[in-house]
């Protein structure tokens, strides 16, 4: 097992755990007839914690097997078709997250308009490295864009920019 | 109502001016999701469900929603042929000879047998949908709570089984599902339950919220950081009507194909995906020639083509007749109708008629505005590829993020969603099938409210669900199911 797949292993026993614990002691079980509010948590509770230790059994214990199927089963070549070996860009991922969170955190303080300006600005020149003026065109046309369909035509209710609001 | 009645007064409903056009959207928004890689149809059908509250009707935003699902199916085809890259799933299949048949120069008839396929298949399942799904919704009338929770568990645990590469893994998120579904004040005794003081979490998870989160921006995430480098075959589609000894090789197969995906998609957790693989093997085993399997043979193309089109048909089968989402796409259009007040189930036929026939109705006409639009327009869905992903990934965040906000107009949606797209990267990192996850929550509470009540009937026994007949035919089936699944994986480890 991977140490990201160990990390998740404990991760999955921990919150079984915790829901079983919590299920039992705050939530209180009732009795067969009147189920309590805990009752269906407590079991998937359990349910986690065995299944956890079950995957754990099956990756150490069980010995892995061949990732090459037998030649010709569409599930091999398929498998190759689909996820051949690519570079992977963790910079590219932890920009485009922040950039997410930051829109969030902006989306009803300074408005959608604004937010979605900052948002596509960021990621065309923080995440994706555009030119600067590429990235002015791309940000105002899908902005606007974004506000003529979401507000304009289905007139979704969208925070507005507290300073015109 | 007769099912002549039925479908003729679905037809009256599917043809009016509004509902045409939301069926010739979702079959257009359905071909070019298809056909653009790393965004399939539950994560579009997620991201649209916050646009259907702004639909007065029920019925023109499920038959958008299932123009979108089907749609998908043919237009998937297109990227397996040209770039050697699923559009979606249940076209992964089709890469192994449609791709070889691009690089002999035969893009053409691939794409063309695959959408002819992808039309028969589609049209026959739909015929099977209005013929099958009356007598099996009359026959779920006569449910109580303990035969919906067996069904509803057995599904449950059959689309867990069937859908992903290990189940236990699938458990996992299954049950990971229920869980999420649990938050929230709880109808019957009144206990809020895990809102750790959070006014918000109170009325719990909101299922868009969720999908959204675990499909569209977990898949974002996901396909930012793999930097692919496919590279389109050719541009030049060429002929894409297929040549008489084309069709020769591949009509048995599209019927084939037809028959397979039809049964298999009726199955919880069958689906579009296996129904293809399954098709693929099928038309390996009756060839006479086997060997120019993987080296372009139509077969290859026509059979799993016809088979995920077929499936995707036969799906609404299990959802409109007894309330049981088969698969993630499923789920979300199951959620469609509960946002309509609208609840999927046997008494759907009896009490909103004009959705159920409808629906019906407009997937005859979708499947000809399909073939419209997949075999003469195939130039115009290549460009579409060139559309930068630079530009695609922002918008369909912005797309997610408004979508969730406008549920409740609250800016904590936003965070839970960025917290459920973690999550739906995390379990692409780790190779989890994230399907089960919408299946369970959307069907949790119904599996707890009819324990609940089925506990209440038997005066606290669970030997209710072994006594009565119904119940304890899907008790058995069940159990012959995991034991089936047992054979199978003790053969082929003994292999």
């Amino acid at each position: 097992m991977s140490k990201s797949g160990q990390a998740a292993n404990l991760v999955v026993i921990g919150l079984g755990i915790f829901v079983v614990y919590h299920s039992y002691y705050y939530l209180k079980l009732g009795i067969l007839i009147a189920p309590g509010a805990g009752f269906l948590p407590f079991l998937c509770g359990l349910a986690l914690v065995a299944l956890a230790v079950i995957w754990r059994l099956q990756t150490t214990l069980l010995k892995p097997r061949s990732k090459a199927g037998p030649v010709g089963d569409p599930r091999t070549a398929a498998g190759e078709a689909d996820s051949a070996p690519q570079p992977v860009s963790r910079v590219k991922l932890v920009s485009a997250f922040a950039t997410t969170v930051v829109y969030a955190v902006l989306f009803e303080r300074i408005g959608f308009f604004p937010a979605t300006l900052v948002f596509m600005l960021a990621w065309q020149v923080v995440v994706e490295r555009q030119h600067w003026l590429r990235a002015i065109v791309i940000t105002v046309l899908c902005s606007a864009g974004l506000y003529a369909l979401f507000r304009l035509l289905l007139h979704v209710e969208l925070p507005p920019n507290p300073l015109f609001a | 109502m007769s099912i002549f009645d039925g479908i003729i007064s679905g037809f009256g409903i599917a043809l009016t001016p509004m509902n045409l056009l939301f069926g010739f959207l979702g079959a257009l928004i359905g071909t070019a999701v298809g056909v653009l890689p790393g965004l399939g149809p539950a994560a579009t059908i997620a991201l649209l469900l916050p646009i259907t509250y702004s639909i007065p009707s029920p019925v023109p935003a499920v038959i958008l929603m299932a123009g979108i699902y089907y749609g998908a199916m043919y237009g998937g085809s297109t990227t397996s042929v040209l770039l050697n890259l699923p559009g979606e799933a249940a076209s992964v299949v089709t890469c192994i000879d449609g791709y070889k048949m691009a690089q002999q120069g035969r893009a053409g008839a691939a794409l063309g047998i695959a959408a002819i396929g992808s039309f028969v298949a589609g049209t026959v399942a739909v015929v099977g949908l209005t013929l099958f799904a009356p007598p099996i919704a009359e026959f779920a009338l006569g449910f109580g709570p303990p035969e919906k929770f067996a069904l509803a568990l057995l599904g449950l645990l059959m689309a867990v089984t069937l859908s992903g590469d290990s189940v236990v893994k699938g458990l996992i998120i299954m049950v990971l599902g229920l869980l999420f579904g649990t938050v929230g004040i709880d109808p019957i005794s009144g206990k809020s339950r895990f809102d750790f003081g959070v006014t918000e979490l109170q009325s719990g998870f909101d299922f868009v919220t969720l999908a959204v989160g675990v499909f569209g921006l977990g898949e974002i995430f996901y396909n930012l950081e793999q930097q692919g480098a496919a590279e389109i075959v050719t541009t030049k589609v060429g002929q894409v009507f297929p040549k008489m000894a084309d069709w020769t090789k591949a009509r048995m197969a599209i019927l084939r194909g037809t028959l397979v995906g039809f049964f298999i998609g009726i199955i919880p957790g069958g689906g579009a995906v296996i129904a293809s693989l399954v098709s693929y093997a099928v038309e390996k085993k009756v060839s006479k020639h086997p060997e120019e399997f993987g080296q372009g043979a139509i077969e290859g193309v026509a059979g799993p083509e016809s088979a995920n089109n077929a499936a995707s048909s036969a799906s609404f089968i299990p959802l409109l007749t007894l309330g049981i989402p088969s698969n993630a796409s499923i789920a979300m259009i199951f959620a469609c109708l509960l946002i309509k007040g609208v609840t999927p189930g046997p008494f759907l036929i009896v009490e909103h008629a004009d959705v159920f026939w409808g629906v019906i109705a407009s997937m005859y006409i979708g499947n000809v505005m399909l073939i419209i639009l997949n075999l003469p327009l195939v130039g115009i869905w290549v460009q579409l590829l060139r559309v930068p992903y630079s530009i695609l990934a922002p918008v369909v965040i912005l797309f997610t993020m408004i979508g969730s906000y406008s549920i409740a107009n609250q800016a904590f949606d936003l965070y839970t969603l960025i917290a459920f797209g973690v999550l739906g990267y995390a379990l692409r990192k780790l190779k989890f099938e994230a399907g089960p996850l919408p299946l369970a929550f959307i069907l949790g509470p119904m599996i707890e409210g009819a324990m609940r009540q089925s506990l209440l009937m038997s005066g606290g026994s669970f030997s209710i669900f072994f006594t009565r007949p119904i119940s304890l035919t899907i008790v058995a089936l069940f159990a012959l199911f995991v034991v089936g699944q047992i054979f199978v994986s003790v053969r082929r480890s003994s292999r």
